[in-house]
């Protein structure tokens, strides 16, 4: 019962959020048969058959919905044949697999760090070495991926193309650099807003190291910031991860959306933005949850 | 402060003299094919792209109109974000509650594919570009506009002010949402740089600002093509690009350190 109520809220967000995309790119001015070459009017009328576009758009959009909750996405309209399906179970493990390599570099280094910035006793003259990793949040992934790529190329390794999970070290390392010093940022602050509580004095009094009782006593509230961040980090990584993959020519979902803009390939675009659109409202709701038993203090009524 | 200060006038004047200097030397800013590439000298101190244009002119062009995307998107977010907030904060009730829970919905989608979306719309112009990136950008400052007009609602002056017979756009406009501004700026202010940085990045795609008008981002796709042989065509735009992210950002602490003094 408890998990009813925001697998409700999911399935609202995930259906408005549909209507909006699917009238948005439907009623745009234009359309995926204006193209440089004129077609005549009977060609048309075949395609726009095909597609069922000529049946009214309440119709439409009925087919539509249901089709995305039966798993059937549609025919992409330019990549011959091709089912929106095919093309996500082909491409999406990819950018999933980078987007997971970049999470884990970002928060398996960034929480690390911060807590040692903030378990150091604290010291006026020392400089905080933070400025220096703050450098990485001015170099969004497109600055910094061409600069890796170059240096990897003079190292004599390979900077371009997909072969297997290895070749994703790299971008991935780029994409996670620049989520590193925010979530080593929230970390700090958390641990440093837990040295000042009177239990962190407490059980260091009773003969626990600086270190020990802060983590041991201090991570539950600390961690809590960084669980929260990981929604937004999530949206970002996607657009990240698209920037990357051109860059390295990686054979994930960027490269297709991108195509899809560009060649108004309406069903792929909406088949995209529907499934990142499920993914992420999946994934803030299973935060949402965490949060909850994280810290029952934050859950929210209602 | 004096250093953000002077980063910043430096930042500007670049960028309005190369947006100035077509009209007066207008062979100045065409290209000279013979120059084509050619590497950093002292003719040219950051080289030449592949239309022997100056790269120094076209940094502080692309400059220029990435400041420019970025503080017409501000403002669009900043009209829309302080409507919306103080409408859902006046409202109340299960409207407030509906318009907050719609707000993050839009905090929750990959905004980016958004910005794609009302570029169908009115095209890939420079106005489709600021007002598709204010459209999504307006969220944090609804937030913070409502939770500000939350807290001023019940005072007297606004009491005062119904008594007088103010009707309730007049309260408004020139009571309540002067009373917002110290926030919304700070706001903004260090939000600009999230905005520049979108901006680059659809740019980078190819999504956002089109050839042959450049920003910081299209400049950079360029040189991140060319970077193994002609390496100056990245590098001066990336150190410019990182160059005035650190100063905005250092002038939105600022700001935002005076404002909560």
């Amino acid at each position: 019962m408890r998990f009813l109520k925001p697998l409700l809220g999911c399935l609202l967000t995930v259906l408005i959020v549909l209507t909006i995309v699917f009238f948005m790119v439907r009623l745009a001015p234009g359309g995926p048969f204006d193209t440089e070459r004129a077609i005549s009017n009977e060609q048309r009328e075949i395609l726009q058959k095909a597609y069922g576009f000529d049946r009214p758009l309440i119709e439409q959009y009925v087919r539509f919905i249901s089709k995305v909750f039966r798993g059937d996405w549609g025919v992409s309209m330019t990549l011959e044949g091709q089912s929106v399906g095919e093309i996500l179970s082909r491409a999406f493990p990819v950018s999933l697999m980078l987007a997971i390599f970049a999470l884990v570099i970002a928060v398996g280094f960034g929480i690390p760090l911060g807590f040692y910035w903030a378990a150091r006793p604290p010291s006026r003259t020392r400089p905080t070495p933070s400025h220096a990793l703050y450098l990485f949040t001015m170099l969004p992934s497109f600055v910094l991926a061409p600069i890796v790529q170059k240096i990897v190329l003079l190292c004599g390794g390979v900077a371009y193309g997909y072969e297997g999970l290895r070749s994703l070290f790299w971008p991935s390392l780029v994409l996670g650099l620049y989520y590193l010093p925010f979530i080593a940022r929230l970390t700090q602050v958390g641990f440093q807003e837990e040295s000042r509580t009177l239990y962190f004095r407490v059980a260091q009094a009773k003969g626990l190291s600086r270190v020990a009782a802060l983590w041991r006593h201090g991570y539950k509230a600390a961690l809590g910031p960084v669980l929260a961040y990981l929604g937004p980090t999530a949206a970002g990584l996607v657009t990240g991860a698209f920037v990357v993959e051109t860059v390295w020519g990686l054979p994930g979902l960027g490269r297709f959306f991108v195509n899809a803009v560009f060649n108004r390939d309406d069903t792929l675009l909406l088949g995209l933005v529907a499934f990142y659109t499920i993914i992420l409202v999946v994934f803030n709701a299973s935060i949402e949850i965490i949060l909850a038993k994280w810290n029952p203090q934050k859950r929210r009524n209602g | 402060m004096k250093k953000i200060l002077v980063s910043l006038f430096i930042l500007l004047l670049w960028a309005f003299i190369c947006a100035a200097l077509p009209f007066f030397l207008p062979r100045m800013s065409s290209g000279d094919l013979s120059q084509a590439l050619a590497a950093p000298s002292t003719q040219h101190l950051l080289g030449c792209d592949a239309q022997g244009r100056d790269m120094l002119l076209r940094i502080g062009s692309g400059l220029g109109l990435s400041l420019w995307v970025g503080l017409w998107a501000s403002v669009v977010a900043l009209i829309i974000g302080t409507l919306y907030g103080s409408l859902s904060a006046l409202l109340g009730g299960r409207v407030d509650r509906l318009l907050m829970r719609f707000v993050e919905i839009v905090n929750a989608l990959p905004l980016v594919l958004f910005v794609v979306l009302v570029g169908l719309y009115i095209g890939r112009s420079l106005v489709a570009l600021f007002v598709a990136i204010g459209a999504i950008e307006w969220t944090t400052l609804s937030r913070m506009v409502r939770a500000r007009l939350l807290k001023v609602r019940g005072r007297d002056f606004v009491l005062a002010a119904r008594t007088m017979g103010a009707g309730g756009t007049r309260v408004l406009f020139r009571h309540l949402i002067p009373h917002t501004f110290g926030v919304v700026l700070a706001y903004t202010m260090l939000n600009l740089p999230a905005i520049l940085v979108l901006e680059a990045t659809l740019s980078y795609l190819g999504l956002g600002v089109q050839p042959p008008q450049a920003s910081l981002g299209v400049l950079l796709k360029e040189g991140a093509e060319a970077m193994t042989v002609y390496p100056w065509l990245l590098c001066g735009p990336a150190a410019v690009f990182i160059w005035m992210l650190s100063t905005l950002y250092a002038a939105g602490e600022k700001i935002r350190k005076m404002i909560s003094e």
